[in-house]
């Protein structure tokens, strides 16, 4: 009996994934999103910082607006349950199936970082741009990987959370006007702020920040984008935990464990990205002006 | 009226909204230079905010109702009104914020907000019961990758930045899409709509 239940949950799991994922696909604002960044990548790396900075494009339009298009399948999701009337499946194997389609977006930021890192080498940022001195193509990939590809992921696993717990209407809008407010606020210009900073689900590693004779020199803030993956990796794990969690009518103690396992990788994490790697801000000795 | 818009408005929504507009604002007088993004996002907020004001999630009950489509969308906007108010009261206080353009960012929240009107009632007349599921977060989603990436902003200054930006340019834009929205908005509540669906 137990064995039969177990395995028409499995059977529905995979239905439920393979359609959520089919849903992903379609939904217009990925398509425009997905749309978007293909155009970025096709006009191009830039000069001074090759394609380091693109990583705000799909950033924004793949895991912004994932938040938004996650949270739009998980109100389907509700509504085709309700509709359905009997209960045929339990609302943590519809959780696992949404989070599933993250798949979608993600592999979309795999393919930006494909792209960045033939682009960071087929056309290098100029002497005046970052990386500089001893940071290495190691510290640019880790960087274009935790900002252009894992956001990718985050954003709509975030939007999990968010549908679970705030049923509301216009609660994805303002969660993501409030996301992209306090990560504006976190991104290292605030100097008071930038060595915490990297307790953010999104923060610049370096850029033109300038220093007082020169406003557009380049600058690589503290902490290590390489911990900063890891970190971002289990803020993903926690955000499908806290999602499954919603769900009050089946066994929350495995559930419970886990967040507090997970929870303690992502303090330690942090803690790596934040107390590892650059320690100072370094100033690039090349004036901005120079090509 | 003023009962049927207290039934239907999303009042928390509008209520969280009208806090987080001042909250943005105030963050980029306080760094203009580093949070202009915000103010753009801010005009995203405020519009896609209005979309889910006219929404009509009992649609099946609306449709009983001897009122037509231009009653039903007075009733709410009321509830715009306060939020166009809103934005206005926090452009005017934060309006060192704005490199001497607080007007153009005040017509550009206005322009906003008449084009998501104008877009949301024309396809409540096409039959369209909760458009703001779609709009809504499209134009905040929109809103949001243009003030960040600030795609094509040599041709297209949608959100100006700094006092030597296209400003003027960016006014005329803002008041033709108001103009246009003005038309799709009359066009929209004259005659008979289709009946709503969800």
């Amino acid at each position: 009996m137990s064995q039969t239940k177990t395995a028409t949950e499995t059977d529905a799991f995979v239905a439920l994934a393979l359609q959520e994922i089919k849903h992903y696909l379609r939904h217009p604002l990925f398509l425009v999103g997905t749309l978007l960044t293909i155009v970025m990548c096709v006009i191009g790396p830039n000069k001074v910082t090759s394609s380091l900075f693109h990583v705000i494009v799909p950033a924004t339009a793949v895991g912004v607006f994932g938040l938004l298009v996650m949270i739009s399948l998980v109100r389907r999701s509700d509504r085709a349950h309700e509709a359905a009337g009997t209960v045929t499946t339990t609302e943590r194997t519809r959780t696992l199936a949404l989070a599933t389609s993250v798949v979608v977006p993600f592999t979309v930021g795999l393919a930006f970082f494909a792209w960045a890192v033939w682009a960071y080498h087929d056309s290098p940022p100029a002497p005046s741009g970052i990386p500089f001195g001893d940071i290495g193509d190691g510290w640019a990939y880790a960087l274009l990987f935790s900002l252009g590809t894992l956001s990718c992921a985050g954003g709509p696993i975030l939007g999990l959370v968010i549908g679970r717990w705030l049923p509301f209407r216009g609660a994805g809008a303002v969660s993501a006007v409030l996301l992209i407010m306090v990560t504006i606020v976190m991104q290292g210009l605030i100097e008071p702020l930038r060595f915490i900073r990297v307790v953010m689900p999104w923060t610049y590693f370096g850029g033109p920040l300038g220093i007082e004779d020169d406003p557009n020199r380049s600058l690589i803030m503290t902490g290590s984008p390489g911990w900063y993956c890891a970190y971002l990796i289990a803020l993903c794990a926690l955000g499908v935990l806290v999602a499954v969690l919603h769900d009050r009518e089946q066994p929350r103690t495995g559930i419970l464990r886990a967040l507090g396992v997970v929870g303690v990788f992502a303090v330690v994490f942090c803690a790596l990205a934040m107390t590892t790697g650059v320690q100072e801000t370094m100033v690039n000795p090349v004036h901005s002006t120079v090509p | 009226m003023i009962r049927h818009a207290t039934q239907a408005v999303p009042w928390r929504l509008l209520g969280l909204v009208a806090v987080l507009l001042p909250l943005l604002l105030r963050t980029v007088e306080e760094w203009p230079y580093t949070m202009w993004p915000l103010q753009g996002i801010a005009v995203g907020l405020l519009a896609g905010t209005t979309a889910w004001a006219f929404d009509e999630p009992a649609a099946a009950l609306v449709d009983t109702l001897p009122r037509d489509l231009a009653w039903r969308t007075a009733a709410r906007s009321g509830a715009v009104l306060l939020l166009v108010a809103c934005w206005l009261l926090t452009v005017h206080w934060t309006r060192d914020a704005y490199f001497g353009h607080a007007v153009a960012v005040a017509v550009q929240g206005c322009a906003a907000v008449l084009a998501t009107s104008a877009y949301v009632t024309w396809l409540r007349h096409r039959g369209r019961a909760t458009p703001a599921g779609v709009v809504g977060p499209g134009v905040v989603a929109g809103a949001a990758f243009v003030a960040l990436a600030r795609p094509f902003a040599d041709v297209l200054p949608v959100f100006p930045y700094t006092a030597m930006d296209a400003w003027s340019q960016s006014t005329t834009l803002w008041v033709a899409l108001g103009v246009l929205s003005l038309g799709v908005l009359a066009g929209s509540l004259r005659g008979v709509g289709r009946p709503l669906r969800g």
